[in-house]
């Protein structure tokens, strides 16, 4: 089995993920083996480590299970990091008690980065920074999470949630540094801020900023991340179309005209426990028409690239952050949720 | 894994005609060649004896023979190093030892080479040409060709992976070679390359042909002066596996460097080798050289940082000799880094590394030492002592160092200098002055001295003058110590303490020069010093050990007895030395016995007798003569009762600084022993039992104790034992309305209490006495208003009595409890209370931290007042408005009769912040959505909804539920609906509500509708059914169908293709209604009603229904 190292991201081959004492011995005594795992090392401290060739410690049973690469994206300011994190935090306080699953960082060190970010968003309500670019000095560690689901069918999913920056797809030599994990990914969680569309006057707040000016919009960030995915089992012989599912996600929806929220399926709440069809249905057909309606030039992209696509509309923070603060009513998401749980029934994590 | 492979190496050095140059390094460097190919981690090639100065003819037939015997299998490497000659149309020829300079044709043409090359049936054949010109090699007179040289090369070998047939040439077509002092720079590079693993570029532990050219196109292009090397193939990729990494495959930085720790860990020699510890793999290669020095820094520090506690010592010192000592090292020319790397590597085979290492870092070696490694090198003796002199390393015997404590409190006196953060002895005596000398005569036989201090003598003068400056008392045993000592003894001390200070370094890995160095000593002897000291042996017999063990104990007679009665040859070195003073020690202490033995006074032996025991502990019979000389027993031995306890006085005799002291006894029956007593000592003339037993009888005596002798014992001089009877204590009484409750504690020894009971008016008569076994009693028989006095005392077995102990208790009247309270807040900042007034008294509501006593607990006003704060006292009305308090606590009801304070209800209070802002509620479908500004303190709060012609609904929340949830949502009927937001708080046992924010929601009845053709109707006939759950009213309701392949968003998104005004809809019913559908028109996509006036909640039906039906018109 070949194992995708969250830290160097490359495939590596069982064996080359050798078996370690814990740090607290200090003695590092990093060893071999293939399968068997050696039951003390050798000075006779208990093995419990797993490492990848790169030295980096792997999260406790990564390696024998593998892990799914989850990929955030999206333009400049679409308000990934923000998303991510209440993501999580929904995923771990709503959805895994009603889906009977468990749901939590795999490692101390996601746990530390994961608090941080959740720390300053709920408890201190100010608004997330924006992710600095990727460098080859500087590599983006991901957030792992693991997700087991009991019962009969019993199964352990790894997530491995990259947050791309904004700059990171800025251009294509930016584009090479997350091509490593896109091109292992099982699904994409694709952002699309409408106020980074032409949307006139259907946002409520028509003074709400803009896309920033000199960055890509939408269609070409879409562009830099399709290029690295894998293509389909027959991609060698003729084109076909990319079999990772990719969640289109229509963030801010609170934003939208009164008009537009009537009658609106992606202003109802979804449902957890049991997905309705037509809802999804329903939801899918308003952001693809929205995004039509705006003129966006993304679904024919999508259409001809990829084999499964979502639309999804979500609001993390439920208003406009005020002066860089979440504003007095809280964080109050609305259906952020849905694209990650449509993407674990695609890849069968909870299926 | 190896390399099976066939190696022919010619070199030609001489030349029979003086036409041609004698070249300097082609045997040389054949044979060092030879040796890298042999070697079994770099190829195991199989080389013949290097073929040296062969003439034409020769060098043909080798060539045949080695073509013809290498095997399918195998990789044929050939290295041929000559003169390159060039003929007038380009060719080029290889020169042999009868070549003619001018005449190419005496020598081998290269074409011819290439001839055999081609008839070779290995496939993996690698020539390496280290000659002038050598690129033309296989190219006839035109300009070489750099590219794979297919036509000229092919034979048809087998195609794949790892085969081909490959020159490499050390120059281009009009390039010349050359030769630095020790080698070719060709081949120079091909040994280290393939000798050191550098070779390997991708670190995959195999060396390709095209890696191998690789590393030599970079490094010969640094080489002075500068040499292009060639490679010609006759497949662009090849792979040839001509050699292995020694190294073997590179792996990732951190895990190499993990490694090395774990190593140096057990022997920190590791990094003695300058490659290892800076992971330099070549250290010609200056780019890596700075980068693999900046990694270990950074590395080093990320150590520190993360406080890896196994190898953080030993990265503190590869920091801290980063600091001193190589830091600088990198900043200097490549040669000079590569010359240190390289002579840092540990090389066994050669006397000069093996002299270094044994020498270093002392730069001293024994005689006996070297000579064994000259004879193991087989090196003359002028040969080791010129290596000796180059490379600065002396011949010495490593100095004798004081190895046992010159005297015996050594040990002890060192202990406390260290503690004192002093060094030694000249530290102590000299002070200040001593802080930045140098010291000689710490080691051999130089005498004593300090360079900057001529004047300094170790001698009894010194110390003196040295005890009459110090006031610090810690010292003082020391200066008493020293004062004993000879000024031998006082250098012999401090040669001691230099040796141990040295040792102490040596096991705990530590600097030794450096520490010597700061503790004083000049270079030279510090060097001797550590030099010694790493050549004592580690492991020291048992003998020594014992010998040492009863040094540090202070049993110097055992010491002595046990080495004085060795036969002399057989003491071993120590003993020997120690014999002398152990002899003189012995010999003082047991004269001091004696002379106290004559003496008639106690006084006058005691001091001897201490000294003796100072200077041998276990001297014989110093007991016997100490016990002829006991303390005097104290006078006037007087005992007193003090409340639960004793005081024992006496009258001290003899001298207070004697060393004197009491012990106290203890008996409680006239015929029973005296047993010692943990009694308090105080001045040395009283004690304190404090915890006697009480109720009997208890007699007491006084001994006085010096060591182990000691004084008669002395008793009071009457004689009569003490009784001791305590009192109870914490005597209290309460009354409840109907009786008095009594309740004391009692000394564990007492029997039974006897209580008595007074009135206030007849105090002289007791109305009752009555005796208990325990610790209450309840005094039914008590009428109102009328003030009582209880009794207590202690009753003891043989009927002793304690001192009475007494409470008085007024029977006021008291009132019932109260039995309900209610507290809420009024408004912001007021709470509004209620509770029922009792029958008789007043009520006072109070406010208290902590919880109040039970419901019907009485108290006197005083009592109450220390724990509770009244805040509104009321005789008629059953309800108040208060000001909210500014902490948690409890409200309570208290019913005030008289001074009798009567606890009723209570609640706990709770202070909940306001809910202030926008309550914000939005009809979502069937559901609403209900969101407020949530205050920080806040933890929980309460939805009411009261929809109209429905029940009131309540809804808690917390403040995790309301941020994951996004708001709170409820289902929603469409009807209007007033909502409320409360916050709630809740104590032990109770919960309050406090101010919330309210809105009203108007109606906005949710209907629903469907749309699909009418099966019945005319073709394209379309049906709508609109359904209300409640009776409803729609102003307009309209279709709008769509041919675009997007859902209409809203009416204007499509062509109105039906509508009604006005539309009632009765509650659970169905209207339904059709229209036609213009049949020249394009069929529709979708088909969406839209209620364009907003009055009522339309909700679609199911979008993947729409989607097929339409999508199959």
């Amino acid at each position: 089995m070949m194992v995708f190292c969250p830290y160097c991201r490359r495939r590596r081959a069982e064996g080359e993920i050798r078996f370690r004492c814990h740090a607290d011995y200090g003695c590092a005594a990093v060893q071999g083996g293939r399968f068997s795992r050696p039951a003390v090392c050798v000075r006779g401290h208990p093995i419990l480590d797993r490492v990848c060739a790169c030295g980096e410690r792997l999260p406790t049973g990564y390696a024998s299970h593998g892990g799914s690469v989850v990929a955030v994206v999206g333009a400049v300011g679409a308000g990934k990091t923000t998303y991510l994190t209440v993501l999580v935090r929904v995923m771990r306080e709503v959805v895994a008690g009603r889906l009977g699953v468990t749901f939590g960082a795999a490692d101390d060190d996601s746990d530390r980065r994961y608090r941080e970010l959740e720390n300053q968003l709920y408890d201190e309500g100010r608004a997330l920074p924006g992710t600095q670019a990727e460098t080859r000095r500087n590599p983006r560690r991901p957030l792992i999470f693991k997700l087991e689901r009991g019962g009969r069918q019993r199964r352990t999913t790894f997530l491995l949630f990259y947050d791309t920056a904004g700059d990171d797809l800025e251009d294509e030599a930016h584009a090479q540094h997350v091509a490593a994990y896109l091109s292992v990914a099982r699904g994409m969680i694709f952002l699309v801020d409408p106020s980074h569309l032409d949307v006139g006057t259907d946002l409520a707040d028509t003074s709400r900023s803009g896309r920033p000016t000199g960055v890509p919009g939408p269609r070409d960030v879409l562009e830099y991340a399709t290029r690295p995915l894998p293509l389909g089992r027959r991609g060698m012989r003729r084109r076909t179309r990319i079999q990772v599912p990719v969640a289109v996600t229509l963030t801010k929806v609170d934003a939208l005209a009164e008009s537009l929220k009537r009658q609106s399926a992606i202003h109802r709440p979804g449902s957890f426990e049991h997905p309705d069809p037509d809802d999804r249905a329903a939801v899918h057909e308003q952001v693809r028409a929205l995004l039509h309606r705006w003129n966006s030039g993304l679904e024919e992209r999508l259409s001809i690239n990829y084999e499964t696509v979502g639309y999804f509309g979500v609001s993390p923070l439920g208003a406009a952050l005020e002066g860089g603060l979440v504003p007095d009513d809280g964080v109050r998401p609305h259906r952020v949720a849905d694209p990650l749980l449509w993407i674990l029934d695609r890849i069968g994590a909870i299926r | 894994m190896a390399i099976d492979g066939r190696a022919l190496l010619v070199a030609v050095e001489e030349f029979d005609s003086g036409s041609l140059s004698r070249l300097r390094t082609p045997i040389s460097d054949a044979d060092q060649l030879a040796e890298v190919l042999r070697r079994e981690d770099v190829g195991r090639y199989q080389v013949d004896a290097v073929v040296t100065n062969p003439d034409r003819r020769t060098l043909v037939e080798r060539l045949h023979e080695f073509f013809d015997e290498v095997r399918d299998n195998e990789v044929a490497l050939v290295h041929i190093a000559t003169h390159g000659l060039v003929d007038a149309q380009g060719n080029l020829y290889l020169a042999t030892s009868d070549s003619v300079g001018g005449v190419p044709n005496t020598a081998l043409s290269a074409a011819d080479l290439a001839g055999y090359v081609r008839a070779c049936r290995c496939p993996r054949v690698l020539v390496i040409l280290d000659c002038c010109y050598s690129a033309r090699a296989l190219i006839g007179s035109m300009e070489p060709r750099e590219k794979p040289i297919k036509d000229e090369l092919r034979s048809g070998a087998a195609e794949g992976s790892g085969s081909g047939k490959v020159i490499i040439a050390s120059s281009f077509a009009r390039g010349r070679a050359y030769e630095n002092d020790d080698a070719s720079v060709l081949t120079g590079h091909l040994i280290t390359g393939l000798s050191s693993g550098s070779a390997d570029l991708n670190g995959d532990g195999v060396v390709t042909a095209e890696e191998m050219f690789s590393y030599l196109e970079d490094a010969m292009s640094r080489s002075d002066p500068p040499q292009a090397p060639r490679m010609l193939a006759d497949i662009v990729e090849l792979g040839i596996r001509i050699a292995l990494n020694p190294q073997g495959p590179r792996r990732s930085l951190e895990v190499r460097y993990r490694e090395l720790l774990g190593q140096a860990s057990g022997d920190p020699r590791v990094f003695d080798d300058l490659g290892r510890r800076y992971l330099i793999d070549d250290p010609f290669n200056l780019a890596e050289v700075r980068e693999r020095v900046a990694w270990t820094v950074a590395y080093w520090a990320n150590l520190a940082r993360g406080s890896e506690l196994g190898h953080l010592r030993i990265v503190r010192r590869l920091q801290r000799d980063h600091e001193e000592k190589y830091a600088d090292l990198f900043t200097q020319p490549i040669e000079v880094i590569a010359h240190a790397i390289e002579s840092s590597r540990p090389r066994s085979d050669d006397l000069r590394s093996e002299l270094r290492r044994k020498a270093e870092p002392w730069r001293m070696i024994a005689r006996a030492d070297a000579d064994s490694l000259r004879r193991r090198y087989r090196a003359t003796t002028e040969e080791l002592e010129a290596l000796c002199r180059e490379l600065g390393i002396e011949f010495r015997e490593p100095d004798r160092l004081v190895a046992l404590p010159p005297v015996a409190g050594a040990p002890a006196m060192h202990r406390i200098l260290e503690r004192n953060r002093l060094r030694h002895v000249v530290d102590l005596i000299w002070a200040a002055d001593a802080q930045d000398c140098r010291i000689v005569g710490a080691v051999g036989e130089e005498p004593f001295g300090v360079v900057e201090h001529p004047g300094f003598q170790l001698d009894q003068a010194a110390v003196a003058a040295g005890a009459s400056r110090s006031e610090d008392p810690a010292l003082r045993p020391v200066w008493t110590e020293l004062r004993l000592l000879t000024p031998a003894e006082l250098v012999a001390l401090l040669r001691w303490q230099i040796a141990e200070i040295a040792r102490s370094a040596n096991r705990s890995r530590a600097d030794v020069l450096s520490v010597l160095l700061d503790a004083g000593v000049i270079d030279a002897e510090a060097r001797r010093v550590g030099y010694a000291v790493s050549r004592e042996p580690r492991s020291r017999d048992r003998r020594f050990d014992e010998l040492r063990h009863d040094l540090d104990a202070g049993r110097l007679y055992s010491a002595h007895r046990r080495v004085a009665g060795r036969p002399g040859k057989s003491r071993t070195k120590e003993e020997a030395e120690a014999l002398p003073w152990l002899q003189r020690r012995v010999l003082l202490a047991e004269q001091l016995r004696e002379s106290a033995r004559e003496q008639a006074e106690a006084r006058a032996a005691w001091p001897l007798l201490d000294h003796a025991r100072d200077l041998v502990s276990d001297l014989p019979e110093l007991d016997d003569v100490a016990r002829r000389f006991p303390p005097e027993a104290p006078g006037d031995v007087t005992v007193h009762v003090r409340g639960a306890g004793v005081e024992i006085r006496w009258r001290r005799t003899g001298d207070a600084d004697a060393g004197v002291r009491y012990r106290v006894g203890r008996k409680s029956g006239p015929a029973a022993e005296f047993m010692e007593i943990p009694a308090r000592v105080e001045d040395g003339c009283r004690a304190y039992d404090d915890d006697p037993p009480a109720g009997r009888p208890l007699w007491y005596c006084v001994t006085a104790e010096r060591g182990f002798v000691a004084s008669e014992t002395i008793e009071p001089a009457a004689g009569e034992p003490v009784h001791l009877y305590p009192p109870v204590h914490d005597l209290q009484a309460a009354y409840d309305g109907s009786r008095v409750t009594v309740s004391w504690s009692m000394h564990p020894d007492a029997r039974s209490v006897i209580i008595r009971r007074l009135t206030r008016h007849s105090a002289a008569v007791a109305e009752f006495e009555v005796e208990i076994r325990g610790d209450g009693y309840a005094d039914d028989g008590v009428e109102e208003e009328r003030t009582y006095l209880y009794e207590v005392s202690a009753l003891y077995h043989g009927d002793g009595m304690s001192d009475v102990v007494s409470a008085e208790i007024v029977t006021d009247p008291i009132g019932e409890p109260v039995s309900d309270l209610a507290v809420a807040y009024a408004r912001a900042g007021w709470l509004s209370v209620q509770a029922r007034r009792p029958n008789a008294g007043s009520l006072v509501i109070a406010f208290a931290e902590r919880e109040p006593p039970p419901v019907g607990t009485v108290v006197r006003g005083s009592a109450f007042l220390d724990v509770a704060e009244p805040l509104v006292t009321t005789a008629v009305s059953d309800r108040v408005e208060l000001a909210e308090p500014d902490r948690g606590g409890w409200f309570c009801a208290v019913t005030v009769v008289g001074d009798n304070y009567t606890y009723g209800a209570r609640t706990q209070f709770v202070r909940i912040p306001v809910i202030s802002g926008r309550l914000v509620v939005r009809r979502r479908g069937d559901r609403m959505q209900v969101c407020w500004p949530w205050p920080p303190e806040l933890v929980q709060a309460e939805v009411v909804t009261r929809p109209d012609g429905g029940p009131e609904q309540r809804h808690a929340v917390t403040r995790a539920a309301y941020q994951n949830e996004g708001g709170v949502w409820l289902p929603s009927t469409g009807a209007a609906v007033s909502v409320e937001v409360q916050p709630v708080g809740s104590g032990r046992r109770a919960r309050l509500t406090g101010i919330g924010l309210s809105t009203r929601l108007a109606a906005r009845p949710v209907v629903r509708y469907t749309i699909a053709p009418d099966p019945a109707g005319a073709p394209y006939s379309v049906a709508v059914t609109v359904t209300a759950e409640y009776a409803a009213s729609v102003a307009r309701l309209v279709a709008v169908a769509s041919a675009r392949s997007h859902q209409p968003i809203e009416e204007s998104d499509g062509a109105v293709v039906w509508s009604h005004d006005d539309l009632e809809l009765s509650a659970g019913e169905s209207s339904r209604f059709t229209f036609t559908w213009a049949q020249a028109a394009p069929g529709p996509a979708w088909i969406r009603c839209f209620a364009p006036n907003d009055d009522v909640e339309l909700l679609d039906p199911p979008v993947t229904q729409q989607r097929r039906r339409w999508a199959r018109r």
